[in-house]
């Protein structure tokens, strides 16, 4: 049982959650699918007084929103792998979302919401988010702001939410025309949380070529970071723009993160390769 | 502070209504209010699933919920998966096949292969594997329940 005492509550709008966030501030923690922060309460780790459950607030589901995708705080891994949507406008998220770790459970219990509030260097959702350039869109009971996923992901285990703010949804944008999408995790062993990782979305014209990309590294830096990809522009997915995105992956790979897992220099080291494996998987 | 709330669950097919504090994860309710033991605390981490049950037709990992979030939902732990007294083609074949050996993992292995044969009702060897990665089994090596779900699947086919 976890030990502190905590009140609870489940509210069953969006605005009763706010509401209740703006009075116990600091003092509350949020709820979404429970996969990190219930743990962390049964390990003290988080001592909450008050826990506000948003299973109740109407924060589920995927809706098509200008050509792209919105998708809402609640939203489980599973509902994201089995949309066709997803599938089709933000295919490296329906990949990264088949492929959590912990089995069929947690991607039925998880969110990538919830993921991404917690800021966790190494977890799969930041570095997906920012590969496909989603907008976090947040509430307070008194205002509400949209803030880029690369800018929303400030450090490890940080992220840009302050006390009495909830993630409402998450919004990507309209794919560009002729998108393909890679997604590579690279992790030690299969129940392993993921050493590093890297999404990229790139359009391809009806020659092959190269019109526009993406890509971003999750798990290497304290948190993602877009790698330049401007030189593979004009030419095919091939052997010479993967050696490119290697060198342009490694050379931002300036803050990396260590932990148990990994160290720092060692995703410094793979971070090429990773990058690499991403848009490989786009062609 | 006295601040417990009442719980009403569909547990296994009844109707179950427990009075409980709110700090309580899913997996003590379900083992401690309940009196229904068969679904086991690992790690408390989400790691192991030696804590899955199916709420609401979806299998999760008890370990992971607080067990007021379940308000209203149906539950089916390992005691609902015998039918009429009788082992389920599923259990039977992990009798059959020795799927286990101190048993420890089997509830959440038999909620885990009971999920992928929902979907898929004959699934590779890889795609068993991928299915169980969701549950630690420190005995078996994992030879024996891949063999016991590709067989509760031929039997089933």
């Amino acid at each position: 049982m976890i030990k502190r005492r905590f009140a609870y509550q489940a509210p069953s709008t969006l605005d009763e959650v706010l509401a209740a966030l703006a009075e116990h501030g600091a003092d509350a923690e949020v709820v979404g699918g429970g996969t990190w922060v219930v743990p962390e309460m049964t390990h003290g780790a988080r001592m909450p007084a008050h826990v506000v459950d948003l299973r109740n607030a109407g924060l589920a589901g995927v809706t098509e929103s200008n050509g792209g995708l919105s998708i809402g705080a609640m939203t489980t891994y599973a509902e994201l792998a089995n949309d066709s949507r997803v599938v089709e406008r933000a295919g490296s998220l329906g990949t990264m979302a088949a492929g959590i770790t912990g089995g069929a459970q947690v991607r039925y219990q998880g969110t990538v919401g919830g993921s991404a509030c917690y800021a966790t260097p190494s977890s799969d959702a930041p570095g997906a988010l920012v590969g496909l350039d989603a907008t976090m869109n947040l509430r307070s009971a008194s205002n509400s702001r949209a803030v880029a996923a690369s800018d929303f992901f400030k450090g490890a285990f940080e992220a840009d939410l302050a006390d009495g703010e909830v993630l409402e949804s998450i919004t990507l944008p309209a794919p560009m025309a002729g998108a393909r999408f890679g997604h590579y995790k690279l992790k030690l062993v299969e129940s392993s949380w993921p050493i590093a990782t890297a999404t990229c979305v790139v359009g391809v014209d009806g020659e092959g070529k190269i019109t526009a990309a993406r890509l971003a590294v999750g798990g290497v830096n304290t948190k993602p970071y877009v790698v330049d990809t401007s030189s593979i522009v004009g030419g095919p997915i091939d052997g010479g723009a993967a050696a490119a995105v290697v060198e342009a992956a490694r050379s931002s790979a300036t803050d990396p993160y260590s932990d148990v897992l990994a160290s720092g220099e060692y995703r410094q080291q793979v971070s090429g390769v990773v990058a690499k494996r991403a848009l490989l998987a786009a062609a | 502070m006295t601040n417990s709330i009442r719980l009403n669950l569909t547990v296994n097919g009844e109707a179950r209504s427990v009075e409980i504090d709110p700090r309580r994860l899913l997996v003590e309710v379900i083992r401690e209010e309940l009196e229904l033991p068969g679904t086991h605390i690992g790690c408390l981490t989400g790691d192991c699933g030696a804590c899955t049950v199916e709420r609401d037709g979806q299998i999760i990992k008890s370990c992971l919920a607080l067990a007021a979030s379940a308000e209203g939902s149906e539950i089916t732990t390992i005691e609902g998966l015998a039918e009429n007294g009788e082992l389920s083609t599923l259990q039977q074949a992990f009798w059959d096949e020795y799927g286990f050996q101190c048993g420890y993992c089997l509830p959440g292995m038999l909620f885990s292969a009971k999920d992928l044969l929902a979907q898929n009702a004959s699934p590779s060897e890889d795609e068993i594997r991928h299915a169980i990665n969701g549950n630690l089994c420190r005995c078996t090596g994992y030879d024996t329940i891949v063999k016991s779900i590709a067989e509760a699947a031929a039997r089933t086919a």
